[in-house]
């Protein structure tokens, strides 16, 4: 009897703990909006709920002593509260606070554009840039067609907001590239040098970039290498202007990939006449090695190295004399090396950095006058962001820039040589601070020193912007910054102790994006000093200045939509630009060359999935461009016609490792003058001859065929993006 | 007194064998909760009651996988994109957790595939080029490791079929690797009674969409 009641307690016991208990409540965020499917448990148990669409919670436990509470939801921070089971529970009030999200949350938008797959909000995707018709896969021609820029058909490079074409600088990784563009002969577009299939990502800023990056006047562009390929892999492709190989061989922790590309223009210019007097069309020879290592966790080691060999013959004008053609030989050799790194540094710091080296050596040659020049960078960058706390990270690094140029000229005739040669030094620290308040609103305050040894000077540019997201579409952001980059080594050259030149920005800019619609406005100016002008253009006793200054205003509208219609995405661009500078030859404050008031751009583009295809059209239409016709006597006075393009592409996917794509260029045929080149001195008559600067054909065809061969038999060459 | 003893030591036996068992009886009650869910929300429940499981054990990988895969499977039953994709999301935070218990798992990395497989539906002209390798790519791995594993060859077979009725060409070799699949699962154990048991009527439907396409 004795035995049954203690194995009666016993069980009782064991009973008791079956008594169970409900705990209810309500979850709220600190604006006290409630949380819903927040994840609500009690620490080391099983017992819990999530919450419904008002915040409440429900649940029954079995608990009986002191518990923790723990609330968890994706977005907020997690939090416990101590809860005495044994006593008596009343409905629980529970406030949890928002987690700063630096991906996804309130972001810095002013002057900037970002290519990404990773990031849900962005302007672009990686995938654009080689489906924009009118870009033939050219990176800088889909910059063009985004707010800001300005186009400039006989350069192909990117003109920002009123700034020279060198005013806007390449990145690879956060590696300066000396020379991005191609040879070409003047007045000839060149091609971006890189493949769109490298790179994971882009960022291009039209102002108000990070203290990170210096060296630049106008813009910013940073390529993002890809990460490990998927697999080993050949890839072949077939191309109205030549062709390539390359091998992608991927091992687990490490890939190497090698290309060799060998274009030549001659036989497409043998089909299709040319404006351009083409002696020996443009060919080129393009050696690629990439090597990638993984390092631990979450670090990658890479090496690129791209060389590119090309040659071309043309019968040109030689400058101010416009009636003589002359032969120009042109021989360019190209050498651009990135080796980067980065990894973390602990739970709260990554560090990224690396090395880069770029050495661009060309020759022309005409009847006797032989032009060499050697400009040479190094690069050397490390840089760390580092999580202080939740709402405070901090960037700190630095970086040094050395630069080389020489040149040397030649004359037949009378057997001279002339030569000169500069080479200059930059240091430079910088940190940057982000405070994030909430998800709603942060500050961006940071600075660069720069030290050059060409002027032996010290000087601080800061930069500030600040993003507030008003609401969950909408955001405003405003940005400044003051920004250096050294003269023109022509000018260098001379006057080896020449200021940098400087500029200011001061941007202001909407944003909202909903349901993969986008709409952004922005409205800048931008204040140039200590520009460089040459008072002479006798070239052996120029007088050369830090006495010019200018400034350029404006705003952009950009409308990006990728819902209204299915399977169709489309953009419109829009650039206001008023702008005026004095710097080179200019004799007074005029507005430049390359400067169009207004520049628009819409991008269409359409999947077809029942024809496997995909089609795009770009139209581009940019205002006069001042021009300067010596008759006139005014300088720059005059205006060419508005410039129109209507270019179209076409893929096709073959077989999945198969693409056939096609893209014309001004298929309407459009006549377009980009200016006109006169005689240094007039006629008979006391008038200035000059002949039209046109492209180099009306229209431009290109046909390519890419073949992918691997063991998976569905991958082709998009797979890299 | 012995009486009592014995008495004693088999009361808390069975106390602690009814706490091994509350794992797997948690489990299996929840598990059986997500095999009859069938709205986002519900999903979501599930999803919840796995991750407080996963919370609470520490070192166990199949509560995350059960998150993971409650998460993925919500996002079946909704269209809107960005809501697809904040669903993925969370399952790729559960798989990440489920890997650093358990690395080389043939079932993880079916799942891995699995998320890929359904960021492709989100965005297919843009993301079908990148994503469907990667899924392709996981799959794979997980036959290496298991080609045992009938939701991995499953799945395959599914995303294969899918890239082949985009050109227009024959499914047979895709079917054949469906209908591999279907019959691993006609004797299929798992390897206990809360492993990964989920694809035979999945199986049945892609099996279904062969018949349809001849």
């Amino acid at each position: 009897m004795k035995t049954f009641a203690i194995v009666l307690t016993i069980a009782f016991l064991n009973a008791e703990a079956y008594c169970q208990k409900t705990i209810s409540g309500r979850v709220t965020d600190n604006h006290h909006q409630p949380v819903f499917g927040a994840n609500v448990y009690l620490k080391k148990t099983y017992d819990g709920a999530a919450t419904d669409s008002i915040g409440g919670f429900n649940f029954s436990t079995s608990e009986n002593a002191l518990q923790l509470l723990v609330v968890s939801c994706i977005g907020y921070k997690e939090t416990e509260h101590a809860l005495d089971l044994s006593k008596s529970q009343e409905s629980i009030q529970l406030t949890i606070d928002e987690e700063i999200n630096k991906i996804d949350g309130v972001t810095i938008t002013a002057g900037a554009f970002e290519a990404s797959d990773t990031k849900k909000s962005v302007l672009l995707r990686t995938f654009d840039i080689v489906t924009t018709a009118g870009a033939t896969a050219d990176i800088t021609g889909v910059m063009n067609t985004l707010p800001g820029t300005q186009t400039v058909g006989e350069e192909g490079k990117l003109f920002v907001r009123g700034g020279d074409g060198r005013e806007a600088k390449t990145f690879i990784n956060g590696l300066l590239v000396g020379e991005p563009y191609s040879a070409t002969p003047q007045n000839i577009p060149s091609r971006f040098r890189y493949s769109p299939f490298l790179f994971k990502g882009a960022f291009f800023s039209t102002g108000g970039y990070s203290a990170e990056f210096g060296q630049a006047l106008s813009s910013v562009l940073q390529l993002n290498t890809n990460d490990l390929p998927a697999r080993t892999q050949t890839d072949i492709s077939l191309m109205t202007v030549g062709g390539d190989i390359s091998q992608t061989i991927r091992k687990k922790n490490t890939s190497v990939y090698a290309q060799i590309q060998y274009t030549d223009l001659q036989p497409y210019y043998q089909l299709v006449p040319q404006t351009a007097d083409w002696q020996r069309a443009p060919h080129s020879l393009n050696t690629t090695l990439h090597i990638k290592q993984k390092w631990g966790e979450s670090g990658s080691l890479q090496a690129y190295t791209n060389y590119d060999r090309s040659s071309m013959s043309i019968l040109q004008p030689v400058t101010g004399i416009a009636a003589d053609s002359l032969r120009h030989d042109i021989l360019s050799d190209n050498l651009y090396t990135n080796i980067a790194l980065k990894n973390s540094i602990g739970q709260k710091a990554s560090f990224s950095g690396g090395f880069s080296f770029s050495e661009n050596v060309s020759h022309v040659d005409t009847e006797n006058l032989t032009l060499a020049n050697t400009s040479r960078f190094m690069h050397g960058k490390m840089s760390v962001d580092h999580d202080i706390s939740d709402g405070l990270t901090l960037k700190y690094g630095g970086e040094w820039i050395l630069s080389n140029y020489s040149e040397s000229m030649h004359e037949g005739a009378n057997d001279s040589n002339q030569s000169a040669h500069v080479k200059s030094n930059l240091v430079s620290p910088f940190t940057e601070a982000s405070v994030y308040f909430s998800n709603k609103l942060m500050f961006r305050l940071g600075a660069r020193l720069e030290y050059n040894d060409l002027t032996d000077s010290v000087q601080i540019f800061p930069r500030a912007s600040m993003a507030w997201k008003f609401n969950t579409f909408s955001q405003v952001s405003v940005a400044y910054g003051a920004f250096a980059q050294f003269a023109e080594m022509q000018f260098l050259k001379w006057l080896p102790q020449l200021n940098q030149e400087q500029a200011k920005h001061y941007i202001a800019s909407y944003q909202y994006i909903r349901d993969d619609r986008i709409f952004r406005a922005e409205a800048y100016f931008k204040k140039y000093d200590q520009l460089v002008t040459i008072q002479s253009a006798d070239e052996l006793s120029p007088v050369i200045a830090n006495d010019g200054y200018g400034e350029a205003k404006g705003f952009e509208i950009f409308w990006r939509d990728n819902k209204t219609l299915k399977s169709v995405d489309y953009w419109i661009s829009y650039s206001y630009l008023d702008t005026e500078r004095k710097y080179g030859l200019f004799p007074y404050v005029v507005m430049p060359y390359y400067a169009s008031k207004h520049n628009l751009s819409v991008v269409y583009k359409q999947f077809i999935s029942a024809l496997k295809s995909q089609v795009g059209a770009t139209f581009s239409v940019t205002s006069g461009r001042p021009y300067n016709d010596p008759n006139t006597g005014v300088f720059n006075s005059k205006l060419t016609p508005v410039y129109k393009d209507l270019s179209v592409n076409y893929s096709y996917l073959v077989k999945p490792n198969m693409i056939l794509h096609a893209a014309v260029s001004n298929v309407l045929g459009f006549k377009n003058i980009f200016g006109y080149q006169y005689n240094a001195s007039p006629n008979e008559a006391g008038i200035y001859e000059g002949v039209a600067i046109e492209p180099p054909a009306k229209r431009f065809l290109f046909v390519g065929f890419f073949i992918t061969l691997s063991k998976d038999k569905n991958a082709n060459q998009l797979n890299n993006l | 007194m012995k009486k009592v003893i014995f008495l004693l030591v088999l009361t808390s036996l069975v106390a602690f064998t009814s706490y091994a068992d509350k794992y797997e009886s948690a489990m299996t009650a929840t598990i059986e909760k997500l095999n009859t869910a069938s709205t986002v929300d519900a999903y979501r429940d599930v999803a919840a009651s796995f991750e407080r499981i996963a919370e609470a054990e520490q070192s166990k990988w199949l509560p995350f996988y059960y998150a993971g895969l409650s998460y993925v499977w919500a996002s079946h039953t909704i269209q809107d994109g960005a809501a697809i994709d904040g669903l993925l999301d969370q399952a790729q935070v559960m798989v990440d957790k489920a890997v650093k218990l358990s690395a080389q798992n043939d079932e993880i990395i079916t799942l891995q595939g699995y998320i890929y497989m359904m960021k492709v539906t989100v965005d297919p002209a843009s993301r079908g080029a990148q994503y469907s390798g990667m899924a392709m790519q996981q799959f794979g791995q997980a036959v290496g490791i298991n080609d045992q594993n009938p939701r991995a060859l499953m799945l395959m077979g599914r995303m294969q079929m899918g890239t082949e009725q985009f050109f227009g060409q024959d499914t047979s070799n895709s079917c054949a690797m469906i209908a591999r699949a279907a019959k691993m699962f006609e004797d299929y154990k798992p390897a206990s009674a809360i492993d990964p048991a989920w694809g035979k009527e999945t199986s049945e439907m892609f099996m279904s969409e062969c018949g349809a396409s001849k």
